[in-house]
């Protein structure tokens, strides 16, 4: 950088700089955290409870070559272990309704109405063919970052539906591009009940959504979770809709309404 | 803010995005959450095809207290079967946009002020009355059919001029001449089902990956389900389609109709090009002098001896793609046991070169008997939804007439006039002007031959879209005497230096019938009201229609004296139309329709009735009554196992024929360098483009959230090598500049696609970004189209030329 | 003047995360940012060298309610004028 440059130019270096500094930092951690094995001979045995915290603090020096503490445990073990499934499956406890409605929201942030494809909250390769399923092909719990399974069947070409949610850089959006008052049609919450107790019906369509333990698995947000994951054929109980589905009765033309003068 | 402080709040930047790592384990989502309208019941379901591109996937439109609220992929539809893209998803959003126009605006100084549609609709007939022969409509691929065939009635029946033309001038022109010189006829003869059946797949010049993801998906998704097909990308820049190829072949600018000469004469010379189909269906020709589309028929012999030159080994030095790869595409289309697709769109459309790079790869599969049988097609795409529908079928375009009729032919013109009813002699003989002459005639004074002093804009957003918008539309904003009308749904680049701005409804806000790629027709109905004093275009030029008939505007009227858009209710009455609140009283689509319908034999491509269009996703023409009176669509024409106008007994008929023989013609054509190439003071070349997320001239996808933060810019993308020459990295500011303009743009390198080095990539949906200041107006010579994709540019580093100019 | 950029992970009692704020908030040299759901804290600490730097984060790894320490950033760019 031109050392004669305005305060200006000298700022924009500046933020360059810082940038670049934060996203190394974060690449480096994650990338040596992620590959080294786990250090067993640093970690002292613990027998007494309050061990840790009489620990020593590591100095600078100890921080940048290894990691301690929960963040570090948040690699612990090899990629693999990361996709596996808690085994063996067990019943988990049902969901309130604060519990569904955090859900629900947390799912709106991400979709412009319930049944659009979510958008994608991290950075991805903009050119190259996805490698989206090395994560979300099986899913993938890393601390308390979730990489969902794929609902659906997979797609070869996943940025055609999904693409980022937020600016990929550099390129950065306009201050005062035009709103969108468009109001997206938000989830049934949840299904109908003949009865008190009855299986409720599916509310949403199965369609890209037809495997269910991506999101009701025991992977899935805590308010969508079932109680019951060991069973796996879910439609067993739960029946899906024909409306939604778009399966029209007899030949029909599915959802379309009768024609119109 | 001293050096401190800001080290202070770039630190504590830094810590609250690690701590937001930490706590939510990824950065928190941008935005708010979007408002959402009360859960699932009482939702209304409808079908229409996407607004966007020119796939023509449908989609189902959910409604729910007159808004649109959802949409989803419509399972029965033969296009998408329930698959989208990302644009499609999201298409509802595009009626929302916060600034979407309400009001007639008319300019007075330099402010736009709301006025009647009364005085709104008075205005443009008087300007039509000042001189009818200079007032031109330019409209759109994606005008409705039946907006389409209304502009086409109103100008060429009404006015009697023939200043009428369309933006698919700029995509798809070529393409057109491309089948006419080749087959006599429009449109391509395979469809979409070659997608399943094809063993290799060749996109020239395409990234359908992007810009037509859902028939990309039809094709890789076959991979998915264990079965094998190649794919082959020949382009000029590495895009996101090229890293699912096999074969990813990089060939300099302009030099593709040297690969599909080589590809020929490997043919040629090894003897394994189709003797059977082609000694049965075919004949040669080369161009001619004086050039004419129809060029002159040529023996084989004379074809093998103009092909000579291009060997494998002069081809590479021209194009740059290595003669081994070559001799495979050569070996390929060799091959009788596999079925080949070639896909193109813009890369060989938008060429100075345009119809002769169409007619050579249309050759190559006449040559090698890849033609004709599910999955072996040359397919031409579009870009627009209704390209195909209206611009080339509907014929909005200076020189055509509905149905595949020109108005250089008094026979046609006289079918046009029994047709409309309208006095012998009242449809004009000679062409009218071409989008680009439009254009230039607009923008230069009256006295020095600028005989356009009016152009009404429907649908389309020129200003952002022509090329050199310098020299083809800003001088018309200087002249006083000319007079610019843009009807459309948000304030575009067109609409803000309007004179009168007239809001349009748009997509499911009325009814609606478009063309696809594939010859599929399509029908929606209006399903929601559209915002304000929002009207449909067809409505707008109706309304003017009749109140050029009221002025005592003889044109108006058929030769029985009755307005020439009447439609009877079922009293036997004439609907007032032009009454804006009449005006759905009847369905006016299905009258335009049925009527329009009666002009499509003459070429074969014959409709079925309104109603079957509102039973099906899309019926693929020519659609023939059956004897049990049911309609049959056809998807493969020219082909005798399928296409019912192929005689009985024949495999491949070309009955269109422009020998009329029902041979198709392989063309030769040879290699010349392009109108401008890069040089000492200009090194680059400059290519332009889309990108998945926006569509056009994004003037509806950069008002859909998610699609505007997902590509929140143009940005110029360019190669390593010559950015770290430069001394630029990604993000850094520099100006483009060609002989024509220059253009501020963040550099991304490493983005969505990879220029090779010496050029340039520029996407032209950023409206603040206006790339076609920069791009070349130099078009084809037989289907004036120009060139976006390529032209010489340089580009600093944006602070050196700013150290300069200091 | 060396400027860093760390984040607290506070520990999940309530009564000793505020004992750790309390006592974190004392310093002078450091600048608190808003917790991230009460338990990720922010923090930018300022001294006037690199050791001394160290040596506060350091002995913020001591503060009761602290749990762990993380350093997101150094600024070294004093050292190179």
């Amino acid at each position: 950088m031109s050392p004669e440059g305005g305060q200006g130019s000298g700022l924009g270096a500046r933020w360059l700089h810082v940038g670049a500094a934060v996203a190394v930092a974060f690449a480096a951690t994650g990338f040596f955290a992620g590959l080294r094995a786990p250090e067993m001979p640093e970690r002292p045995v613990a027998s007494d409870p309050h061990a840790r915290r009489a620990e020593r603090a590591p100095s600078y020096g100890e921080l940048r070559e290894q990691r301690r503490g929960d963040n570090a445990r948040m690699y612990e073990g090899a990629i693999e272990s990361l996709s596996e499934e808690p085994f063996p499956v067990k019943p988990l406890p049902v969901a309130t309704p604060e519990q569904r409605a955090r859900a629900v929201a947390q799912r709106q942030g991400h979709r412009a109405y319930d049944g659009a494809p979510p958008t994608i909250p991290h950075e991805i390769d903009q050119r190259e063919v996805p490698g989206c399923l090395a994560c979300h092909g099986k899913g993938m719990t890393l601390g308390n970052r979730v990489a969902p399974k794929i609902s659906h069947p997979p797609y070869q070409s996943c940025t055609q539906c999904h693409v980022v949610g937020d600016s990929p850089r550099p390129l950065a959006p306009y201050k005062d591009i035009p709103g969108n008052g468009f109001v997206g049609l938000a989830s049934a919450g949840k299904g109908e009940r003949a009865w008190p107790g009855a299986p409720p019906t599916m509310p949403h369509p199965t369609l890209m959504r037809d495997d269910c333990a991506s999101c009701h698995g025991p992977r899935g947000l805590p308010g969508l979770r079932t109680s019951h994951p060991e069973r796996l054929n879910c439609q067993q109980c739960h029946g899906s809709s024909a409306r939604l589905d778009q399966r029209g009765g007899a030949g029909g033309p599915g959802l379309v309404m009768e024609a119109r003068p | 803010m001293d050096r401190r402080d800001f080290l202070k709040g770039t630190a504590m930047t830094a810590a609250t995005l690690a701590a937001s790592r930490l706590a939510y384990g990824q950065d928190k989502a941008a935005g708010t959450p979007p408002a959402a309208a009360p859960g699932g019941q009482g939702v209304q379901w409808d079908k229409a095809p996407c607004r966007f591109c020119g796939t023509g996937c449908h989609v189902q439109v959910g409604v729910q207290n007159g808004k649109v609220v959802a949409i989803a992929g419509d399972q029965q539809a033969p296009v998408n079967k329930g698959l989208l893209c990302v644009k499609g998803y999201h298409v509802g959003l595009a009626l929302y946009g916060s600034d979407r126009l309400t009001t007639p605006l008319l300019k007075k100084g330099d402010k736009h002020v709301p006025i009647s549609w009364e005085e709104a609709i008075d205005i443009v007939a008087r300007r039509v009355l000042k001189d009818p022969k200079g007032f031109g409509i330019y409209g759109s691929g994606q005008w409705t059919i039946p907006e389409g065939y209304a502009a086409s009635k109103f100008v060429k029946g009404g006015l009697g001029s023939n200043q009428l033309d369309a933006n698919a001038r700029l995509c798809m022109a070529s393409a057109v001449t491309g089948f006419l010189a080749t087959y006599g006829v429009d449109e391509p003869a395979g469809c979409y089902d070659d997608l399943d059946a094809c063993d290799v797949l060749i996109m020239w010049g395409n990234n359908p990956a992007e810009m037509h993801p859902v028939l990309f998906s039809r094709v890789i998704d076959r991979r998915s389900r264990g079965e094998k097909v190649t794919l082959i990308d020949i382009g000029t820049r590495k895009t996101r389609t090229s890293g699912f190829c096999d074969h990813s072949l990089r060939f300099k600018p302009n030099t593709d109709l040297a690969i599909a000469c080589g590809i020929a004469h490997l043919l040629v010379e090894n003897g394994t090009y189709d003797k059977a189909f082609v000694e049965a269906n075919c004949a040669f020709r080369a161009p001619s002098e004086p050039a004419t589309l129809e060029g002159k028929a040529i023996t084989f012999e004379e074809y093998r001896e103009l092909l000579k030159p291009y060997t494998p080994e002069k081809v590479e030095e021209i194009s740059g793609v290595p003669a081994k790869d070559l001799r495979m595409l050569a070996d390929l289309f060799g091959r009788r046991d596999v079925r080949i697709t070639s896909l193109w769109c813009m890369g060989m459309n938008q060429h100075t070169r345009g119809t002769a790079i169409n007619n050579l790869v249309h050759g190559l599969h006449l040559l090698s008997g890849h033609f004709g049988k599910p999955g072996d097609a040359p397919t031409s795409l579009t870009g627009q939804p209704s390209a195909c529908g209206t611009v080339r079928e509907v014929g909005t375009l200076a020189h055509a007439l509905p149905g595949g009729r020109v108005v250089a032919k008094a026979e046609h013109r006289a079918q046009m006039e029994e047709i409309w009813n309208v006095p012998k002699g009242r449809l004009h003989d000679k062409p009218g002007y071409h989008t680009l002459e439009m254009w230039k005639r607009f923008s230069t004074p009256t006295e020095q031959g600028g005989d356009i002093h009016t152009i009404w804009v429907q649908v389309t957003n020129p200003a952002q879209t022509l090329p050199n918008t310098h020299k083809l539309v800003d001088p018309s904003r200087k002249l006083a005497d000319k007079f610019l009308i843009v009807s459309d749904v948000y304030p575009s680049a067109t609409a803000r230096i309007a004179d009168l701005i007239l809001p349009s409804a748009m997509w499911v806000e009325k009814n609606g019938m478009t063309g696809n790629s594939e010859r599929r027709t399509q029908q929606w109905f209006k399903m929601v009201r559209p915002p304000g004093q929002a009207r449909d275009d067809a409505w707008q030029l109706i309304a003017v229609a009749h109140r050029l008939l009221a002025l005592g505007f003889e044109g108006m009227k058929d030769k029985d004296g009755r307005f020439l858009f009447e439609v009877k209710g079922k009293d036997g009455k004439p609907v007032p139309l032009w009454d804006f609140a009449h005006y759905y009283d009847v369905n006016v689509d299905e009258h335009l329709f049925e009527e329009y319908r009666k002009t499509t034999r003459i070429k074969h491509k014959d409709l079925a009735p309104y109603p079957e269009y509102v039973k099906a996703r899309g019926l693929r023409w020519p659609v023939v009554q059956q004897p049990d009176g049911g309609w049959r669509e056809t998807r493969f024409r020219f082909a005798g196992f399928d296409d019912p106008y192929v005689k009985k007994g024949r495999d491949i008929q070309f009955y269109h024929s422009t020998t009329h023989d029902d041979r198709a013609q392989i063309w030769f054509s040879p290699y010349e360098p392009p109108p401008e190439s890069p040089d000492t003071e200009f090194p680059f070349w400059l290519c332009t483009g889309r990108v998945i997320e926006h569509w056009h001239s994004g003037t509806m996808t950069m008002r859909i959230p998610q699609l505007q933060r997902a590509m929140p810019q143009a940005y110029v993308e360019m190669n390593r090598a010559d950015a770290r020459r430069l001394g630029v990295g990604n993000g850094d500011q520099v100006t483009v500049e060609t002989r024509r303009g220059k253009l501020d743009l963040p550099v991304w390198i490493g983005g969505r696609g990879e220029p090779p080095e010496g050029s340039l990539f520029v996407p032209f949906f950023d409206e603040r970004l206006l790339i076609n200041g920069l791009t070349l107006d130099e078009h084809d010579p037989f289907s004036k189209q120009p060139d976006y994709k390529k032209c010489a540019a340089r580009v600093r580093r944006r602070e050196l030329v700013a150290e300069k100019q200091g | 003047m060396p400027i860093s950029s760390l984040v607290l992970t506070l520990d999940a009692s309530p009564e000793l995360r505020a004992s750790a704020l309390r006592e974190v908030a004392r310093d002078p040299r450091i600048t608190l940012g808003p917790p991230l759901e009460e338990r990720w804290l922010p923090v930018v600490t300022e001294t006037g060298s690199l050791p001394e730097g160290e040596a506060l984060a350091e002995s913020l790894r001591d503060v009761p309610g602290v749990s762990f320490v993380d350093v997101v950033m150094v600024d070294f760019s004093e050292e190179e004028r």
